[in-house]
């Protein structure tokens, strides 16, 4: 396939192709993924240092567990999950911020609140809100607002990265939404 | 160096390689063989309590109001019990790496495996395969499941006994316990025993009250009918003789 034709193809078709040996297609992948990679690492992990190191371990093992990617699914999901498990690790490691080993919030059964209306009204300026309150909000609360607000993944998809039930991030993005406004009251922003 | 760059070069190096399909297969194998063993033991477990329950006439207990209750609560295998608390969470644990499991929240899955593990063990403590191991790990021909059988199949009642009625007499009755020992019940004015029930030589019952120097002063008496309650008769040709 021409590096044109593979530009166009979808992620998924582009993962079967490596998985079949064309290993120079991963390079397509690295490329649509670096920026929103970043992007994800230096919100989730603003208080770090080494991002970059971080996202480049993501595309190694990305590449090194390619073949256990089902190509049925999303890949943007899988790419995201391994991201997640490798800034959570760079969490863990560096222990600065708290990290439970059980999420009490995946316990209990939740409704599930629809998204898209949540997303268009506060969409507009919470972005901006975000960048101001987020290094106050714990890992958890953050990611999920992050996830939603600047990679744009829906409950479903970030439900799939983070392996917990889609109604718990419902129950996370309100949680995170509530004290973000707390936080701006007491600092008046 | 671009980062697209820097992971083409580790590629073509070789520097970073791509493990093979076989890995992922094995490695799911593995996960699954795993947690059959984890399902496999907590089946066990349970069933062999349910077997503890029913051999020991552990449902009785209740019968004696507050003082059967407290006694059943102190003589509860509860090693047993915490061990399989701890496979359950092993297992769920096991079961979030999967994608059915963990779209759900963790009551669900946990819900899930409380009845199905409660209600698979529960029917395989019917079998009477757990009689005949209770029989080879007290003639210490049971290799490795005979210590689990020899330590927790006889279960033992602080003040609850389990025998068979050999003679009875105006004050009460001679009761063969399980031990082999045969000990003096008393029955008073104030013994528990369900009105209009008949007691007679060969009856297999549990006495409730406290041992003191052979003789039982009996703070009630209930009959056991469940022929699979585990008990010797003479002349003990078996510690498993059926008591009718």
């Amino acid at each position: 396939m021409t590096t044109h034709a593979l530009q166009e193809s979808a992620d998924e078709r582009i993962a079967k192709q490596v998985q079949s040996g064309d290993t120079e297609a991963f390079g397509v992948l690295v490329e649509r993924y670096e920026a929103k990679m970043l992007r994800y690492g230096r919100k989730f992990l603003f208080n770090y240092n080494d991002i970059e190191d971080a996202v480049q371990t993501v595309f190694i093992k990305a590449y090194a567990n390619i073949q256990s990617f089902n190509v049925t699914r999303k890949f943007s999901s899988w790419l995201y999950r391994i991201a997640h498990n490798t800034f959570i690790n760079m969490i863990k490691k560096k222990g600065r911020e708290p990290l439970l080993f059980f999420e009490p919030d995946t316990i209990l059964f939740h409704s599930v609140p629809d998204d898209r209306a949540d997303k268009e009204v506060e969409l507009r300026g919470i972005r901006e809100v975000l960048d101001h309150g987020l290094e106050k909000l714990d890992p958890k609360y953050r990611e999920v607002l992050v996830l939603y607000y600047f990679e744009e993944k829906d409950y479903r998809e970030i439900a799939e990265i983070l392996h917990v039930p889609v109604a718990t991030v419902g129950v996370r993005l309100k949680r995170a939404r509530e004290r973000l406004k707390s936080f701006i009251k007491e600092e008046k922003i | 160096m671009l980062l697209k760059e820097t992971i083409q070069e580790k590629i073509r190096s070789g520097a970073l390689t791509m493990k093979p399909k076989v890995y992922f297969v094995l490695r799911g194998l593995l996960y699954l063989v795993g947690m059959l063993l984890v399902l496999g033991l907590t089946f066990y477990l349970i069933g062999f309590i349910a077997f503890m329950f029913r051999a020991n006439g552990v449902f009785i207990l209740p019968e004696f109001g507050l003082r059967g209750v407290r006694t059943l609560f102190v003589s509860l295998p509860w090693f047993l019990i915490v061990l399989v608390v701890v496979l359950v969470i092993i297992l769920e644990l096991l079961s979030r790496h999967f994608f059915f499991v963990y779209r759900w929240p963790i009551v669900y899955s946990l819900l899930g495996f409380v009845v199905v593990l409660g209600a698979g063990g529960a029917l395989l403590g019917q079998l009477s395969i757990h009689e005949s191991m209770m029989r080879l790990a007290e003639e210490r021909s049971l290799p490795f499941a005979g210590p689990l059988y020899r330590h927790f199949g006889r279960m033992h009642f602080p003040d609850g006994h389990i025998g068979t009625i050999l003679a009875t007499s105006t004050s009460g009755f001679s009761l063969l316990v399980r031990d082999g020992n045969i000990y003096a019940v008393m029955v008073t004015p104030g013994t528990r025993f369900p009105h209009g029930q008949l007691i007679m030589p060969d009856d297999v019952v549990m006495v409730m009250g406290l041992l003191d120097d052979e003789r039982i002063e009996a703070f009630g008496i209930r009959k056991i009918d469940d022929v699979r309650v585990m008990m010797p008769r003479p002349p003990f040709p078996s510690p498993f003789l059926q008591p009718r």
